[in-house]
Protein backbone atom coordinates (compact mmCIF):
# COMPACT_ATOMS: atom_id res chain seq x y z
CA UNK A 1 0.00 0.00 0.00
CA UNK A 2 1.78 3.59 -0.76
CA UNK A 3 2.06 5.79 1.82
CA UNK A 4 -0.38 7.89 1.48
CA UNK A 5 -3.17 5.35 1.08
CA UNK A 6 -1.93 4.03 4.42
CA UNK A 7 -2.36 7.72 5.78
CA UNK A 8 -5.92 7.64 4.13
CA UNK A 9 -6.99 4.67 6.33
CA UNK A 10 -6.03 6.52 9.36
CA UNK A 11 -8.98 9.24 8.74
CA UNK A 12 -12.62 7.63 9.46
CA UNK A 13 -13.34 10.84 7.32
CA UNK A 14 -12.83 9.05 4.21
CA UNK A 15 -14.68 5.63 4.44
CA UNK A 16 -17.49 7.19 5.96
CA UNK A 17 -17.88 9.96 2.97
CA UNK A 18 -16.10 7.42 0.00
CA UNK A 19 -15.94 9.62 -3.27
CA UNK A 20 -16.69 12.87 -1.48
CA UNK A 21 -13.26 15.35 -1.83
CA UNK A 22 -12.65 17.26 0.72
CA UNK A 23 -10.94 20.66 0.02
CA UNK A 24 -11.46 22.75 3.21
CA UNK A 25 -8.63 22.43 5.38
CA UNK A 26 -8.41 26.10 5.73
CA UNK A 27 -11.20 25.90 7.42
CA UNK A 28 -11.06 22.98 9.32
CA UNK A 29 -8.69 20.10 8.93
CA UNK A 30 -9.60 16.78 9.33
CA UNK A 31 -8.76 14.48 12.48
CA UNK A 32 -6.90 10.94 12.32
CA UNK A 33 -8.57 8.29 14.37
CA UNK A 34 -5.06 8.32 16.38
CA UNK A 35 -5.06 12.01 17.30
CA UNK A 36 -9.08 11.82 18.57
CA UNK A 37 -8.13 8.50 20.36
CA UNK A 38 -5.31 10.51 22.74
CA UNK A 39 -8.12 12.90 23.73
CA UNK A 40 -10.84 10.30 24.15
CA UNK A 41 -8.86 7.89 25.99
CA UNK A 42 -8.33 10.63 28.42
CA UNK A 43 -11.70 11.44 29.27
CA UNK A 44 -12.77 7.72 29.28
CA UNK A 45 -9.70 6.26 31.42
CA UNK A 46 -7.56 8.58 33.29
CA UNK A 47 -10.22 11.69 33.67
CA UNK A 48 -8.87 13.83 36.66
CA UNK A 49 -8.37 17.79 37.15
CA UNK A 50 -4.97 18.65 36.72
CA UNK A 51 -3.13 20.60 39.76
CA UNK A 52 -5.48 20.91 42.45
CA UNK A 53 -5.52 17.27 43.35
CA UNK A 54 -2.83 15.82 45.69
CA UNK A 55 -4.10 11.74 44.40
CA UNK A 56 -2.22 9.84 41.91
CA UNK A 57 -4.95 10.46 39.23
CA UNK A 58 -4.71 14.33 39.29
CA UNK A 59 -0.72 13.93 39.23
CA UNK A 60 -1.19 11.74 36.10
CA UNK A 61 -3.52 14.48 34.77
CA UNK A 62 -1.37 17.14 35.32
CA UNK A 63 1.74 15.23 33.71
CA UNK A 64 -0.38 14.20 30.72
CA UNK A 65 -1.41 18.46 30.26
CA UNK A 66 2.63 19.41 31.11
CA UNK A 67 3.40 16.09 28.79
CA UNK A 68 1.12 17.65 25.90
CA UNK A 69 3.07 21.49 26.22
CA UNK A 70 6.36 19.89 26.11
CA UNK A 71 5.41 18.71 22.82
CA UNK A 72 4.29 21.71 21.70
CA UNK A 73 7.12 23.84 22.90
CA UNK A 74 9.43 21.41 21.04
CA UNK A 75 7.01 21.61 17.78
CA UNK A 76 8.01 25.38 17.90
CA UNK A 77 11.19 25.50 18.86
CA UNK A 78 10.16 27.79 21.99
CA UNK A 79 12.93 28.45 24.27
CA UNK A 80 10.20 27.74 27.62
CA UNK A 81 7.41 25.25 28.47
CA UNK A 82 6.42 29.10 29.99
CA UNK A 83 6.15 30.79 26.82
CA UNK A 84 3.20 28.30 25.21
CA UNK A 85 0.08 29.63 26.62
CA UNK A 86 -2.94 27.00 26.10
CA UNK A 87 -5.88 28.89 24.31
CA UNK A 88 -9.55 27.76 23.04
CA UNK A 89 -7.52 28.67 19.16
CA UNK A 90 -6.29 31.77 17.39
CA UNK A 91 -9.32 34.23 17.99
CA UNK A 92 -9.05 33.70 21.47
CA UNK A 93 -5.45 34.03 21.55
CA UNK A 94 -5.75 37.77 19.74
CA UNK A 95 -8.41 38.52 21.88
CA UNK A 96 -7.06 37.87 24.99
CA UNK A 97 -3.54 39.27 24.00
CA UNK A 98 -4.98 42.41 22.82
CA UNK A 99 -6.90 42.81 26.10
CA UNK A 100 -4.04 41.81 27.99
CA UNK A 101 -2.01 44.71 26.27
CA UNK A 102 -4.74 47.55 27.06
CA UNK A 103 -2.16 49.37 29.44
CA UNK A 104 0.82 49.27 27.24
CA UNK A 105 -1.17 50.79 24.89
CA UNK A 106 -1.33 54.77 24.93
CA UNK A 107 -3.08 57.80 23.64
CA UNK A 108 -1.23 58.69 20.10
CA UNK A 109 0.17 55.05 19.26
CA UNK A 110 -0.38 53.25 16.31
CA UNK A 111 -1.34 49.91 15.37
CA UNK A 112 -0.41 48.54 12.10
CA UNK A 113 -2.50 45.70 10.52
CA UNK A 114 -1.92 44.08 7.78
CA UNK A 115 -4.87 44.92 5.01
CA UNK A 116 -5.45 40.80 4.34
CA UNK A 117 -5.62 40.12 7.80
CA UNK A 118 -7.90 37.64 8.83
CA UNK A 119 -10.66 39.78 11.21
CA UNK A 120 -9.21 37.64 14.18
CA UNK A 121 -6.18 39.61 13.59
CA UNK A 122 -7.72 42.53 12.91
CA UNK A 123 -10.45 43.49 15.21
CA UNK A 124 -9.38 43.01 18.60
CA UNK A 125 -6.45 45.61 17.53
CA UNK A 126 -9.07 48.36 16.23
CA UNK A 127 -11.55 47.88 19.34
CA UNK A 128 -7.69 48.27 21.44
CA UNK A 129 -7.14 51.30 19.52
CA UNK A 130 -10.52 52.59 20.14
CA UNK A 131 -10.90 51.94 23.89
CA UNK A 132 -6.63 53.52 24.46
CA UNK A 133 -7.61 56.87 21.91
CA UNK A 134 -4.79 55.09 19.37
CA UNK A 135 -4.81 54.81 15.59
CA UNK A 136 -4.68 51.91 13.24
CA UNK A 137 -2.92 51.77 9.63
CA UNK A 138 -2.96 49.18 7.56
CA UNK A 139 0.23 47.71 5.70
CA UNK A 140 -0.41 47.14 1.73
CA UNK A 141 0.53 43.37 0.62
CA UNK A 142 2.28 43.86 -2.61
CA UNK A 143 1.05 42.52 -6.22
CA UNK A 144 2.02 39.55 -5.77
CA UNK A 145 -0.52 39.08 -2.32
CA UNK A 146 2.86 39.15 -0.02
CA UNK A 147 3.91 41.74 3.34
CA UNK A 148 7.49 43.39 1.95
CA UNK A 149 9.64 44.21 4.59
CA UNK A 150 10.99 46.85 2.41
CA UNK A 151 7.32 48.32 1.95
CA UNK A 152 7.08 48.05 5.94
CA UNK A 153 10.31 50.05 6.87
CA UNK A 154 8.54 52.89 4.81
CA UNK A 155 5.43 52.15 6.49
CA UNK A 156 6.37 52.43 9.83
CA UNK A 157 6.29 55.42 11.78
CA UNK A 158 7.98 56.71 15.32
CA UNK A 159 3.93 56.00 17.48
CA UNK A 160 4.10 52.13 15.70
CA UNK A 161 3.95 50.27 18.71
CA UNK A 162 2.28 46.71 17.39
CA UNK A 163 2.62 45.06 13.65
CA UNK A 164 -0.23 42.84 13.48
CA UNK A 165 0.60 40.11 10.40
CA UNK A 166 -0.33 36.66 9.25
CA UNK A 167 2.81 34.36 8.63
CA UNK A 168 0.66 32.80 5.38
CA UNK A 169 -2.38 34.48 4.08
CA UNK A 170 -5.92 32.74 4.54
CA UNK A 171 -6.85 33.62 1.06
CA UNK A 172 -3.98 34.10 -0.74
CA UNK A 173 -1.80 31.28 0.46
CA UNK A 174 1.20 33.27 0.19
CA UNK A 175 4.19 32.91 2.41
CA UNK A 176 5.57 36.30 3.89
CA UNK A 177 9.20 36.11 5.43
CA UNK A 178 8.05 36.63 8.89
CA UNK A 179 12.06 36.47 10.23
CA UNK A 180 12.51 39.72 7.83
CA UNK A 181 9.15 41.16 8.63
CA UNK A 182 10.17 40.77 12.34
CA UNK A 183 13.52 41.94 11.68
CA UNK A 184 12.31 45.36 10.37
CA UNK A 185 9.91 45.60 13.05
CA UNK A 186 12.63 44.97 16.04
CA UNK A 187 15.07 47.56 14.65
CA UNK A 188 11.83 50.06 15.01
CA UNK A 189 10.78 49.03 18.59
CA UNK A 190 7.55 47.71 17.23
CA UNK A 191 6.29 44.67 18.62
CA UNK A 192 5.13 41.71 16.09
CA UNK A 193 1.66 39.59 16.96
CA UNK A 194 2.02 36.95 14.04
CA UNK A 195 -0.72 34.59 12.81
CA UNK A 196 0.27 31.35 12.13
CA UNK A 197 -3.39 29.84 11.63
CA UNK A 198 -2.66 29.22 7.92
CA UNK A 199 1.37 28.03 8.99
CA UNK A 200 1.45 26.01 11.86
CA UNK A 201 -0.36 23.04 9.82
CA UNK A 202 2.25 23.14 6.43
CA UNK A 203 5.25 23.78 8.34
CA UNK A 204 7.27 23.79 11.55
CA UNK A 205 7.22 26.45 13.17
CA UNK A 206 10.67 27.77 14.59
CA UNK A 207 9.40 30.98 17.01
CA UNK A 208 13.47 31.56 17.80
CA UNK A 209 14.50 31.88 14.29
CA UNK A 210 10.94 33.98 13.38
CA UNK A 211 12.22 36.09 16.07
CA UNK A 212 8.15 37.10 16.89
CA UNK A 213 6.88 38.10 20.04
CA UNK A 214 3.52 36.46 19.90
CA UNK A 215 2.23 34.27 17.94
CA UNK A 216 -1.16 32.44 17.75
CA UNK A 217 -2.75 29.36 16.03
CA UNK A 218 -5.49 26.94 16.33
CA UNK A 219 -5.48 23.31 16.97
CA UNK A 220 -8.02 22.21 14.73
CA UNK A 221 -7.11 23.52 12.04
CA UNK A 222 -3.63 21.17 12.59
CA UNK A 223 -5.72 18.19 12.76
CA UNK A 224 -6.90 17.95 16.12
CA UNK A 225 -9.76 18.60 18.11
CA UNK A 226 -11.82 21.84 18.09
CA UNK A 227 -12.01 23.94 21.34
CA UNK A 228 -7.74 24.34 21.50
CA UNK A 229 -4.96 26.08 20.75
CA UNK A 230 -1.93 27.85 21.71
CA UNK A 231 -0.57 31.48 22.30
CA UNK A 232 3.10 31.76 21.97
CA UNK A 233 4.81 35.05 23.85
CA UNK A 234 8.51 35.18 24.30
CA UNK A 235 9.20 35.39 27.85
CA UNK A 236 10.43 38.29 27.93
CA UNK A 237 6.73 39.75 26.79
CA UNK A 238 4.79 37.18 28.58
CA UNK A 239 6.38 37.80 32.34
CA UNK A 240 5.44 41.49 31.86
CA UNK A 241 1.91 40.84 30.59
CA UNK A 242 -0.99 40.88 33.13
CA UNK A 243 -3.07 37.46 33.62
CA UNK A 244 -5.57 36.82 30.70
CA UNK A 245 -8.45 35.85 32.32
CA UNK A 246 -8.73 35.66 36.27
CA UNK A 247 -10.15 32.66 38.26
CA UNK A 248 -9.25 29.23 39.77
CA UNK A 249 -6.03 27.60 38.73
CA UNK A 250 -3.77 30.95 37.99
CA UNK A 251 -3.71 32.36 41.93
CA UNK A 252 -1.46 30.78 44.42
CA UNK A 253 -3.18 32.23 47.10
CA UNK A 254 -6.14 34.95 47.42
CA UNK A 255 -7.13 37.06 50.49
CA UNK A 256 -10.33 39.09 50.70
CA UNK A 257 -8.27 42.20 48.94
CA UNK A 258 -5.06 40.90 48.06
CA UNK A 259 -3.91 38.07 45.25
CA UNK A 260 -0.96 36.46 44.41
CA UNK A 261 -1.20 34.99 41.29
CA UNK A 262 0.75 31.73 39.78
CA UNK A 263 4.20 31.65 38.00
CA UNK A 264 4.05 31.51 34.12
CA UNK A 265 2.62 29.72 32.50
CA UNK A 266 -0.37 28.65 34.57
CA UNK A 267 -1.15 32.30 35.45
CA UNK A 268 -2.57 32.74 31.94
CA UNK A 269 -4.85 29.89 32.10
CA UNK A 270 -7.69 30.17 34.09
CA UNK A 271 -10.01 27.44 34.73
CA UNK A 272 -10.06 23.99 34.55
CA UNK A 273 -8.24 23.52 31.40
CA UNK A 274 -9.22 21.76 28.21
CA UNK A 275 -6.68 18.65 28.68
CA UNK A 276 -8.28 16.66 26.38
CA UNK A 277 -7.97 18.84 23.47
CA UNK A 278 -4.10 19.68 24.42
CA UNK A 279 -3.77 15.72 24.56
CA UNK A 280 -4.86 15.74 20.83
CA UNK A 281 -3.07 18.98 19.36
CA UNK A 282 -0.11 16.83 20.92
CA UNK A 283 -0.96 13.72 19.03
CA UNK A 284 -1.78 16.14 15.83
CA UNK A 285 2.42 17.48 16.18
CA UNK A 286 3.32 13.89 17.02
CA UNK A 287 1.45 12.41 13.94
CA UNK A 288 3.13 15.15 11.67
CA UNK A 289 6.62 14.45 13.22
CA UNK A 290 5.97 10.43 12.55
CA UNK A 291 4.69 11.53 9.25
CA UNK A 292 7.97 13.04 8.21
CA UNK A 293 7.70 16.96 7.34
CA UNK A 294 10.32 16.95 4.81
CA UNK A 295 7.89 14.17 3.09
CA UNK A 296 4.58 16.29 4.38
CA UNK A 297 6.14 19.61 2.73
CA UNK A 298 7.25 18.21 -0.39
CA UNK A 299 3.49 16.59 -1.11
CA UNK A 300 1.99 19.66 -0.10
CA UNK A 301 4.03 21.71 -2.43
CA UNK A 302 4.06 19.84 -5.51
CA UNK A 303 -0.29 18.80 -4.45
CA UNK A 304 -0.28 23.21 -4.28
CA UNK A 305 1.54 23.24 -7.57
CA UNK A 306 -0.83 21.33 -9.48
CA UNK A 307 -4.03 23.19 -7.53
CA UNK A 308 -2.63 26.50 -8.37
CA UNK A 309 -1.51 25.25 -12.33
CA UNK A 310 -4.63 24.05 -12.77
CA UNK A 311 -7.11 26.77 -11.44
CA UNK A 312 -4.88 29.55 -13.40
CA UNK A 313 -5.24 27.50 -16.61
CA UNK A 314 -9.02 27.29 -16.82
CA UNK A 315 -10.34 29.99 -18.79
CA UNK A 316 -12.51 33.00 -16.96
CA UNK A 317 -11.21 32.06 -13.77
CA UNK A 318 -8.74 33.95 -11.72
CA UNK A 319 -6.69 32.85 -9.28
CA UNK A 320 -6.18 35.21 -6.32
CA UNK A 321 -2.30 35.95 -5.24
CA UNK A 322 0.41 35.03 -7.78
CA UNK A 323 1.26 31.95 -8.81
CA UNK A 324 4.42 31.46 -7.94
CA UNK A 325 6.94 29.48 -4.93
CA UNK A 326 5.80 31.39 -2.06
CA UNK A 327 1.79 29.65 -2.19
CA UNK A 328 1.07 27.17 0.61
CA UNK A 329 -2.00 25.12 0.52
CA UNK A 330 -4.14 27.46 -0.48
CA UNK A 331 -6.15 28.43 -3.68
CA UNK A 332 -8.63 31.35 -3.80
CA UNK A 333 -10.27 32.64 -7.18
CA UNK A 334 -13.08 34.17 -8.69
CA UNK A 335 -15.20 32.44 -11.71
CA UNK A 336 -16.05 35.15 -14.28
CA UNK A 337 -19.97 36.03 -13.76
CA UNK A 338 -20.78 33.23 -11.49
CA UNK A 339 -21.24 34.37 -8.05
CA UNK A 340 -19.10 32.53 -5.46
CA UNK A 341 -22.05 31.13 -3.87
CA UNK A 342 -23.27 29.56 -7.11
CA UNK A 343 -19.92 28.10 -8.05
CA UNK A 344 -19.34 26.19 -3.94
CA UNK A 345 -23.18 24.68 -4.26
CA UNK A 346 -22.60 23.37 -8.46
CA UNK A 347 -19.20 22.14 -6.65
CA UNK A 348 -21.05 20.41 -3.98
CA UNK A 349 -22.96 18.86 -6.70
CA UNK A 350 -19.77 17.51 -8.07
CA UNK A 351 -18.88 16.30 -4.71
CA UNK A 352 -16.57 18.90 -4.04
CA UNK A 353 -16.38 20.51 -0.55
CA UNK A 354 -14.76 24.55 -1.10
CA UNK A 355 -15.68 27.51 0.39
CA UNK A 356 -17.56 30.73 -1.02
CA UNK A 357 -17.53 34.03 0.77
CA UNK A 358 -14.89 36.58 2.33
CA UNK A 359 -13.26 34.20 4.56
CA UNK A 360 -13.32 36.78 7.38
CA UNK A 361 -11.09 39.07 5.52
CA UNK A 362 -13.37 41.61 4.51
CA UNK A 363 -10.78 44.20 4.66
CA UNK A 364 -8.93 42.59 1.57
CA UNK A 365 -11.93 41.63 -0.32
CA UNK A 366 -12.57 45.51 -0.50
CA UNK A 367 -9.53 45.96 -1.61
CA UNK A 368 -9.55 43.52 -4.28
CA UNK A 369 -12.63 44.78 -5.33
CA UNK A 370 -14.43 41.65 -5.15
CA UNK A 371 -17.59 41.06 -3.32
CA UNK A 372 -16.18 37.49 -2.18
CA UNK A 373 -14.44 34.54 -3.74
CA UNK A 374 -14.01 30.85 -3.87
CA UNK A 375 -11.39 29.02 -1.82
CA UNK A 376 -9.68 25.08 -2.43
CA UNK A 377 -7.51 24.23 0.14
CA UNK A 378 -5.76 21.26 0.98
CA UNK A 379 -3.13 19.05 3.46
CA UNK A 380 -1.18 16.06 3.04
CA UNK A 381 -4.05 13.63 2.97
CA UNK A 382 -5.75 14.92 -0.37
CA UNK A 383 -4.10 12.79 -3.71
CA UNK A 384 -3.30 14.32 -6.95
CA UNK A 385 -6.38 12.55 -8.82
CA UNK A 386 -8.64 15.10 -6.10
CA UNK A 387 -6.86 17.69 -7.32
CA UNK A 388 -7.78 16.97 -11.00
CA UNK A 389 -11.31 15.58 -9.87
CA UNK A 390 -11.54 19.41 -8.38
CA UNK A 391 -10.23 21.01 -11.47
CA UNK A 392 -12.91 18.96 -14.09
CA UNK A 393 -15.57 19.99 -12.07
CA UNK A 394 -14.49 23.44 -12.02
CA UNK A 395 -14.51 23.38 -15.89
CA UNK A 396 -17.82 22.82 -16.16
CA UNK A 397 -19.20 25.39 -13.66
CA UNK A 398 -20.01 27.99 -16.26
CA UNK A 399 -21.75 25.77 -18.65
CA UNK A 400 -23.77 24.30 -15.75
CA UNK A 401 -24.54 28.07 -15.44
CA UNK A 402 -25.96 28.54 -19.08
CA UNK A 403 -22.63 30.56 -20.12
CA UNK B 1 -24.99 16.38 -12.84
CA UNK B 2 -26.77 19.32 -10.80
CA UNK B 3 -30.28 19.65 -11.02
CA UNK B 4 -30.88 22.55 -9.31
CA UNK B 5 -29.70 25.33 -11.69
CA UNK B 6 -32.42 24.06 -13.67
CA UNK B 7 -33.68 25.85 -17.00
CA UNK B 8 -36.22 28.16 -14.73
CA UNK B 9 -33.37 29.45 -12.83
CA UNK B 10 -30.99 30.15 -15.25
CA UNK B 11 -33.54 31.67 -17.77
CA UNK B 12 -34.33 34.10 -15.13
CA UNK B 13 -30.84 34.55 -14.26
CA UNK B 14 -29.53 35.03 -17.76
CA UNK B 15 -32.07 36.29 -19.44
CA UNK B 16 -34.01 38.45 -16.70
CA UNK B 17 -37.69 39.71 -17.77
CA UNK B 18 -37.14 42.81 -15.32
CA UNK B 19 -33.29 43.47 -14.78
CA UNK B 20 -32.21 46.99 -15.05
CA UNK B 21 -33.20 50.66 -14.28
CA UNK B 22 -36.89 51.79 -13.98
CA UNK B 23 -37.94 55.24 -14.63
CA UNK B 24 -40.39 56.75 -12.71
CA UNK B 25 -40.45 54.43 -9.68
CA UNK B 26 -41.72 56.04 -6.88
CA UNK B 27 -41.00 53.25 -4.50
CA UNK B 28 -36.82 52.03 -4.20
CA UNK B 29 -35.39 49.88 -1.83
CA UNK B 30 -32.09 48.29 -1.59
CA UNK B 31 -31.45 45.21 0.68
CA UNK B 32 -28.40 43.50 1.42
CA UNK B 33 -27.11 39.88 2.65
CA UNK B 34 -23.58 40.83 4.07
CA UNK B 35 -22.56 37.23 4.88
CA UNK B 36 -22.55 36.29 1.61
CA UNK B 37 -22.53 39.12 -0.71
CA UNK B 38 -25.74 39.54 -2.28
CA UNK B 39 -26.91 43.32 -3.05
CA UNK B 40 -30.43 44.22 -4.30
CA UNK B 41 -31.94 47.51 -5.71
CA UNK B 42 -35.56 47.20 -6.07
CA UNK B 43 -37.81 49.65 -7.89
CA UNK B 44 -41.13 49.69 -8.20
CA UNK B 45 -43.82 51.92 -9.48
CA UNK B 46 -46.92 52.30 -7.89
CA UNK B 47 -50.69 53.71 -8.62
CA UNK B 48 -53.49 53.56 -6.56
CA UNK B 49 -52.27 50.66 -4.35
CA UNK B 50 -51.23 48.62 -7.35
CA UNK B 51 -47.76 47.89 -8.46
CA UNK B 52 -47.50 49.08 -12.29
CA UNK B 53 -44.08 48.22 -13.32
CA UNK B 54 -41.00 47.12 -11.16
CA UNK B 55 -37.18 46.16 -11.85
CA UNK B 56 -34.23 45.26 -10.07
CA UNK B 57 -30.52 45.81 -10.44
CA UNK B 58 -27.31 44.07 -7.98
CA UNK B 59 -24.69 41.78 -7.63
CA UNK B 60 -26.19 38.60 -6.10
CA UNK B 61 -25.62 35.38 -6.69
CA UNK B 62 -27.97 33.66 -9.25
CA UNK B 63 -30.76 32.52 -6.73
CA UNK B 64 -31.14 35.84 -5.59
CA UNK B 65 -31.03 37.39 -9.13
CA UNK B 66 -33.88 34.54 -10.58
CA UNK B 67 -35.55 34.77 -7.46
CA UNK B 68 -36.07 38.42 -7.89
CA UNK B 69 -36.95 38.24 -11.24
CA UNK B 70 -39.73 35.45 -10.65
CA UNK B 71 -41.10 37.66 -8.09
CA UNK B 72 -41.11 40.80 -10.24
CA UNK B 73 -42.46 38.70 -13.14
CA UNK B 74 -45.45 37.32 -10.43
CA UNK B 75 -46.38 41.42 -8.37
CA UNK B 76 -46.31 43.49 -11.36
CA UNK B 77 -49.76 43.74 -12.06
CA UNK B 78 -51.33 42.84 -8.41
CA UNK B 79 -52.33 44.91 -5.59
CA UNK B 80 -50.16 45.61 -2.68
CA UNK B 81 -52.06 43.36 -0.34
CA UNK B 82 -51.94 40.62 -2.76
CA UNK B 83 -48.09 41.40 -3.02
CA UNK B 84 -47.96 40.85 0.62
CA UNK B 85 -49.58 37.64 0.09
CA UNK B 86 -47.76 36.24 -2.19
CA UNK B 87 -44.77 37.39 -0.31
CA UNK B 88 -45.65 35.18 3.10
CA UNK B 89 -46.93 32.18 0.80
CA UNK B 90 -43.22 32.44 -0.62
CA UNK B 91 -41.78 32.77 3.02
CA UNK B 92 -43.57 29.30 4.09
CA UNK B 93 -42.41 27.63 0.88
CA UNK B 94 -38.69 28.49 1.62
CA UNK B 95 -39.36 27.39 4.93
CA UNK B 96 -41.05 23.77 3.89
CA UNK B 97 -44.54 24.55 5.13
CA UNK B 98 -46.32 25.30 1.92
CA UNK B 99 -49.41 23.37 0.68
CA UNK B 100 -49.74 22.39 -2.86
CA UNK B 101 -51.90 24.77 -3.57
CA UNK B 102 -49.87 27.81 -2.19
CA UNK B 103 -47.64 26.62 -4.59
CA UNK B 104 -49.92 27.10 -7.51
CA UNK B 105 -50.25 30.73 -6.63
CA UNK B 106 -45.77 31.07 -7.14
CA UNK B 107 -46.20 29.98 -10.75
CA UNK B 108 -43.11 29.56 -11.52
CA UNK B 109 -40.94 31.18 -8.24
CA UNK B 110 -42.05 27.38 -6.64
CA UNK B 111 -39.23 25.91 -8.54
CA UNK B 112 -37.28 27.34 -6.00
CA UNK B 113 -38.95 24.96 -3.12
CA UNK B 114 -35.66 22.79 -3.34
CA UNK B 115 -34.51 25.97 -1.49
CA UNK B 116 -36.28 24.50 1.65
CA UNK B 117 -33.58 21.85 1.93
CA UNK B 118 -30.37 24.15 1.96
CA UNK B 119 -30.32 26.43 4.76
CA UNK B 120 -27.60 28.51 3.19
CA UNK B 121 -29.48 29.74 0.24
CA UNK B 122 -32.54 30.82 1.75
CA UNK B 123 -31.33 34.09 2.51
CA UNK B 124 -30.69 34.32 -1.07
CA UNK B 125 -33.97 33.35 -2.81
CA UNK B 126 -35.85 35.59 0.28
CA UNK B 127 -33.69 38.47 -0.47
CA UNK B 128 -35.81 40.14 -2.96
CA UNK B 129 -39.31 39.21 -1.43
CA UNK B 130 -37.91 41.13 2.07
CA UNK B 131 -36.46 44.00 -0.27
CA UNK B 132 -40.21 44.08 -1.15
CA UNK B 133 -41.83 43.50 1.88
CA UNK B 134 -39.63 46.71 3.26
CA UNK B 135 -41.05 48.57 0.34
CA UNK B 136 -44.18 48.26 0.51
CA UNK B 137 -44.45 48.64 4.46
CA UNK B 138 -42.85 51.71 4.22
CA UNK B 139 -44.29 52.86 1.23
CA UNK B 140 -47.92 52.63 2.59
CA UNK B 141 -47.12 54.55 5.96
CA UNK B 142 -45.13 57.39 4.14
CA UNK B 143 -47.29 57.50 0.96
CA UNK B 144 -50.83 59.66 0.66
CA UNK B 145 -53.52 57.26 0.85
CA UNK B 146 -54.95 56.98 -2.90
Amino acid sequence: MAKIDDVRAGYGFFARHPGRIYLDSAATSLCSDAVLRAGLEFDAFRRASPYRGLYEESVEATDAYEGARETVRSALNARFAEEIVFTRGATEGFNLLAHSLRDWVKAGDEILIGEAEHHSNMLPWRELAKARNASVRYLPAGEDGRYDPETLKKELRENTRILCVTHVSNVLGQVNDLAALCAVAHQNGVLVVADAAQSAPHRPLDVQALGVDYLCFSGHKCGSAMGIGVLYGRLEQLEALPPLLYGGEMVDYVEEWDAQFAPLPRRMEAGTVNVSGALTLAAAFEHMAALDWAWITSREQALTKRLADGVSSIPHVRLLGANGPHREAIAAFTVEDVHPHDVAQIMDAHGVCIRAGHHCAQVLHRRLGLPGSNRASLMFYNTEAEIDAFLEALSSVRKEMGL
Amino acid sequence: MNSFYNEILTEHHLRSNHRGDLTPANLIRCGVNPSCGDDLTLRLQTENGVITDGAFTGDGCAISRASADMMLDLVIGKTREEALALSETFHNMILGRAEEADEEALEEAACLRDISHMPSRVKCAMLAWRTLNEALKEGEASSPTA
